[in-house]
């Protein structure tokens, strides 16, 4: 993506766009429209189920690959079922730990994303539990 | 048919949700000050650990066995209260919060067979999305459910609920239940039925009603109804328990704005600390619900509770009038049509015992009073040796001592859990 023109603040007076929660559409307007006038929360956009979402701190580099890296906040939703291939948060051993589940046949793997890190197979006589979903992770750039 | 809900030990279950080595290791919670024993998990339970009693009485014993002490963390607690009834929401049309870690919901209309599958996914729902057990009654009454609650809680085959729902049934779990175990009876009348011969909730139904009326009171005689299958205490009606009380009000018009919100907020809380100071007691929480209506689903729908565990236990009006406010400013949301708004308050003790701070009374003479009785007792039990200890860990509580406190997981960014 380029930067193609740079504006400076005061060309640009502040205006508010009220932001219409459903489709313009030809018919009768929706008495949902009176809630016109909404303000963007976070909160709407990262959290789809409150009472089930926690906020974990990542720590150490072992899924730098994903994205994660040490010290962001990683969203975390308990109410989803973990696929193959979710980011999940795991105890492990009485340890939580975020890794990136693997189930192949009736095998259970946790990978890490970086290559210095071996995949865990997680065997049945250990103490293990699929915690949670990651859904998003929060890097601040600054 | 009713339903109740509540947490098994819950603020021992709730240090174990971001600590999840804790599951295995018998864990205690202790009060403010790190005085007493507010919360014991079921090992500690099984050592002879009594609830409530003063913690360095077991010192030894919780070295001895491993024992993980934490000093009460409020603000996780009252987070976590307030997920769990967001969650029981999200499964039942109404409910009503019942203290801290229990609520009752109504279940009408509903079949044998979706009673049965609902209360198992919320059982599960709360456990997979929480992290905490928690036990579930069901029945035709409030105090069936009850009764039916503690069966799930300590019968494991019930797999943490039990749904009381035939005739068989219900006399069965009278012929079980211990009068002194009856919800709204208490161990106070235990001993004058038991010299009557009445030593089950069974005997009990059986008794004459005028008799029961003159000996056990009206509210008495609406137990023994419930206990014989009649409800005739609804949600949020006043309970023989007096647990928690209620104010709220169902409102006549669409509600979309806080500051209307918090006009009704304020008088809600005026009136039930009115109620409190009335009966002499105190409260140590209090819970703001604000909610859209169930029943008109084409509605935006909304649920959602401020859970707020208070320093101090009072029924002082403007700080329970400033705390149910800051609790519905978290919760607001605008764009949804409310429909009601509750305030409960619970944890509630008499007056006289105020439990944890014993320096916020605006008496010091009595301040003063309290504290010689409490080192005079430690010191006559447990020796002069004590006194010094004893002595010393009241001091130190004046700074509000709390040395095992685990984070604030869920309410401050800087103790947040991490993970590797």
């Amino acid at each position: 993506m380029q930067v193609t023109h740079v504006f400076s603040s005061t060309e640009f007076p502040s205006l508010s766009f009220p932001l219409y929660t459903s489709p313009v559409s030809a018919g009768f307007p929706s008495p949902a429209d009176d809630f016109a006038d909404t303000k963007l929360d976070l909160n709407d956009y990262l959290v789809k189920h409150p009472a089930a979402t926690f906020f974990v701190r990542a720590s150490g580099d072992s899924m730098i690959d994903a994205g994660i890296h040490s010290e962001d906040i990683l969203i975390v939703d308990r109410s989803l079922e973990a696929q193959n291939g979710s980011i999940i948060i795991a105890v492990l051993n009485g340890e939580l730990t975020v890794k990136r589940l693997q189930k192949k046949e009736k095998r259970i793997y946790l990978l890490a994303e970086n290559t210095a890190y071996k995949p865990i197979e997680v065997t049945e006589d250990e103490d293990f539990l699929i915690w949670g979903v990651v859904t998003s992770v929060i890097h601040k750039v600054q | 048919m009713y339903g109740v809900v509540d947490c098994n030990n819950f603020y021992a279950s709730c240090e174990r949700i971001f600590q999840p080595k804790l599951e295995k290791l018998p864990v205690v919670v202790l009060s403010n000050n790190d005085g007493c024993i507010i919360s014991r998990s079921k090992e500690v339970k099984q050592l002879g650990v009594q609830m409530g009693s003063a913690a360095f009485k077991y010192k030894d014993l919780f070295k001895r066995y491993n024992v993980q002490v934490f000093s009460a963390n409020f603000p996780l607690y009252a987070d976590i209260s307030s997920r769990i009834m967001k969650t029981v929401a999200e499964f039942v049309p109404e409910l009503e919060i019942y203290s801290i870690d229990e609520a009752f919901f109504t279940l009408n209309g509903w079949s044998k067979e979706y009673i049965v599958e609902q209360s198992q996914k919320l059982h599960s729902a709360i456990l997979k999305r929480i992290g905490m057990p928690v036990s579930i009654g069901i029945s035709d009454t409030k105090t069936l459910s009850k009764a039916a609650n503690e069966i799930a809680k300590t019968i494991e085959s019930y797999k943490g609920v039990c749904i009381i729902n035939s005739e068989p049934q219900r006399i069965s779990l009278l012929k079980s239940l211990e009068v002194g175990d009856i919800w709204g009876i208490g161990r106070q009348l235990e001993s004058r039925l038991n010299s009557l011969g009445i030593y089950n909730a069974y005997q009990l139904t059986c008794c004459d009603d005028n008799w029961i009326q003159k000996e056990l009171t009206i509210s008495g005689l609406k137990t023994v109804m419930e206990l014989r299958g009649t409800s005739c205490i609804e949600l949020e009606s006043i309970h023989p328990a007096k647990k928690s009380i209620i104010s709220s009000k169902s409102f006549g018009h669409k509600v979309t704005a806080l500051h209307e919100l918090e006009e009704s907020v304020s008088s809600f809380t005026a009136r039930a600390a009115e109620k409190l100071r009335e009966e002499h007691e105190v409260a140590s929480t209090i819970h703001v619900t604000i909610t859209t209506n169930f029943y008109r689903q084409q509605d935006k729908q909304y649920y959602n509770v401020a859970t707020s565990v208070l320093p101090w236990p009072t029924n002082y009006s403007p700080t329970l009038i400033e705390t149910a406010l800051k609790g519905l400013k978290r919760i607001y949301k605008p764009g949804y049509n409310y429909k009601k708004a509750v305030i409960t308050l619970s944890g509630l003790v008499s007056e006289d015992i105020v439990q944890g701070n014993l320096f916020h009374s605006t008496d010091s003479s009595k301040v003063e009073r309290k504290l010689m009785n409490v080192m005079d007792t430690l010191n006559n039990e447990w020796g002069s040796g004590t006194l010094q200890y004893a002595a010393e860990g009241i001091a130190k509580s004046w700074r509000g001592k709390s040395e095992n406190r685990s984070q604030r997981f869920t309410t401050k960014w800087g103790e947040l859990p991490v993970v590797k």
